[in-house]
């Protein structure tokens, strides 16, 4: 693989992701089936007492939102980066930058990656699962520390590489290497999926390996392979894949199952209430992916800011209504699953952990 | 079709594996011999054919390979399950009801219906038809 073939492919996957119809079509994040139930305090709280800030890799944000990881490695798309770590500053939250596999190849595209040249924010670093074999921890820490990142993302994303007509298709090794890097980067490790969730049997093998944190990364938003296969053009293999994954309210609750680390959900969180929803399933906080992109595109940093704003003000509405004056509360809030999220759930975790589920849903 | 509509692999996103050497043959005995082949016959009609191959012969109910002109009888079949791609050939496999089979006319989807199971597998972490038997689903 190309240092230019990497970039071009950068460019590529923004715009197609902004001109195609690339969510999921049938698999839906599966929040619909989760209801938040309202405590029963008498005292009902008023919205601008609700108070949304939390921790996030140790320090505190205004509310559990980030930025995720999706761009960089090309000058097109470095404006992007930028608009959004502007937003994300004024908002007081954290983000992520996409692979930056493209720095390591040429390290003239670094720039598009350095945010906190500008802007005071928590930044996640990132790169592919498929290159931890191939970088040495050195260069990685380089790659790490050349943005001042505060941690480092690994995308792991089997169902696109396979859809991708350049696709690196060979995992093995993988869980080793990111046990490594875990082990001797000196910075927080989160393992995420790009948009087909993460597993039980995937949380309890990372959590032997012995990382810091875990997103769902979970289906029912942006379909990473249906964007492989436009570019594809009809060659790949993959098409009947394109509803393949695990939900992310389905993907958090499995990970919640088997670690006990840092949890973050993205996949397809579009207002508040999905944020609420996610947090009070047992995520610190929420990802918010390719409407930021599509923001950005239409109104640049402001669009970012108030797409951000829209999102927590929703947020504070919802946890007004459950009576919730801060996100400790929202994380022991009650709640109903539908009987066929249940029954799905009822397949896939211990007996143990879905009572532990369901002693918290109103009866 | 039925029973393998509602059925849900579990995606692994750390499969442990290369998707170039996933194994998508299975072993199958006959009084001739062993055969490897996928595990999908093209569904046949009338008189055997002269082609070497793997099929089913609706008439007597039994899957047969051709091998070298000459026809060497696997097993006798119940109904086996009519496959459109490589997915159902995987969930077919899941639950034990393999071999499957395809229709004539549709013989030229093999190549396609043997790289989708090979992506089938991968994101599965299911590195040979074994492990494919035993491979994470749910019901929904």
């Amino acid at each position: 693989m190309s240092g230019d073939q990497t970039k071009s492919r950068k460019l590529e996957h923004v715009q197609l992701s902004l001109s195609r119809d690339v969510q999921f079509k049938t698999l839906t994040t599966l929040f619909e089936q989760v209801d938040l139930l309202p405590n029963g305090s008498p005292e009902k709280i008023n919205i601008s007492s609700v108070r949304t800030g939390t921790k996030f890799l140790g320090k505190m944000i205004n509310a559990p939102i980030f930025a995720s990881g999706m761009t960089g490695g090309h000058e097109q798309v470095a404006k992007i980066n930028f608009d959004i770590a502007e937003g994300i500053s004024e908002a007081g939250l954290a983000m992520g930058v996409g692979s930056q596999r493209a720095m390591i190849e040429d390290p003239s595209l670094a720039y598009t990656y350095d945010v906190k040249k500008e802007h005071d924010l928590i930044l996640m670093g990132n790169l592919g699962a498929a290159q931890t074999t191939k970088y040495s921890i050195d260069k990685i820490d380089g790659m790490v520390s050349g943005i001042e990142a505060d941690a480092l993302c690994i995308h792991t994303n089997p169902g696109q590489e396979a859809a991708q007509p350049e696709g690196n298709i060979d995992f093995r090794g993988v869980t080793s290497a990111i046990s490594e890097i875990s082990s001797k980067l000196g910075k927080p490790v989160i393992v995420k999926e790009v948009g087909n969730g993460i597993s039980r049997d995937v949380a309890l093998r990372l959590r032997n390996a012995g990382i810091y944190g875990i997103d769902a990364g979970g289906s029912g938003g942006t379909n990473w392979i249906a964007i492989e296969l436009y570019r594809s053009k009809g060659k790949s293999n993959a098409e009947i894949f394109k509803e393949w994954g695990i939900p992310t309210a389905q993907s958090l609750i499995e990970i919640k199952s088997s670690f006990d680390g840092f949890v973050t959900a993205t996949g397809g969180i579009r207002s508040g209430k999905d944020v609420a929803k996610a947090v009070a399933l047992g995520a610190d906080a929420c990802g918010i992916g390719m409407p930021l992109v599509q923001a950005q595109s239409k109104a640049g940093a402001t669009g970012v800011h108030d797409y951000l704003t829209n999102i927590i003000e929703e947020l504070k509405a919802e946890m007004a209504r459950l009576n919730c004056r801060n996100i400790e509360d929202l994380k022991k809030i009650r709640f109903n699953i539908s009987p066929y999220f249940t029954d799905i759930l009822r397949q896939r975790i211990s007996e143990g952990k879905l009572n532990l589920l369901m002693n918290r849903t109103k009866h | 079709m039925d029973k393998i509509k509602n059925l849900r692999f579990v995606y692994c996103a750390l499969p442990d594996l290369d998707l170039a050497s996933i194994k998508t043959e299975e072993e199958f005995d006959s009084a001739e011999g062993k055969f490897i082949s996928l595990p999908l016959a093209v569904e046949v009609e009338g008189n055997h054919p002269k082609r070497d191959g793997f099929f089913y012969f609706k008439e007597k109910d039994e899957f047969f390979f051709v091998d070298k002109g000459k026809k060497k009888i696997i097993r006798r079949a119940s109904s086996p399950i009519l496959v459109k791609d490589g997915v159902d050939l995987a969930k077919c496999i899941r639950i034990g009801a393999e071999p499957c089979i395809i229709k004539s006319s549709e013989e030229g989807k093999i190549p396609s219906i043997r790289e989708e199971l090979r992506i089938a597998m991968f994101l599965t972490n299911s590195k040979d038809i074994e492990a494919l038997r035993n491979a994470e689903i749910y019901v929904v």
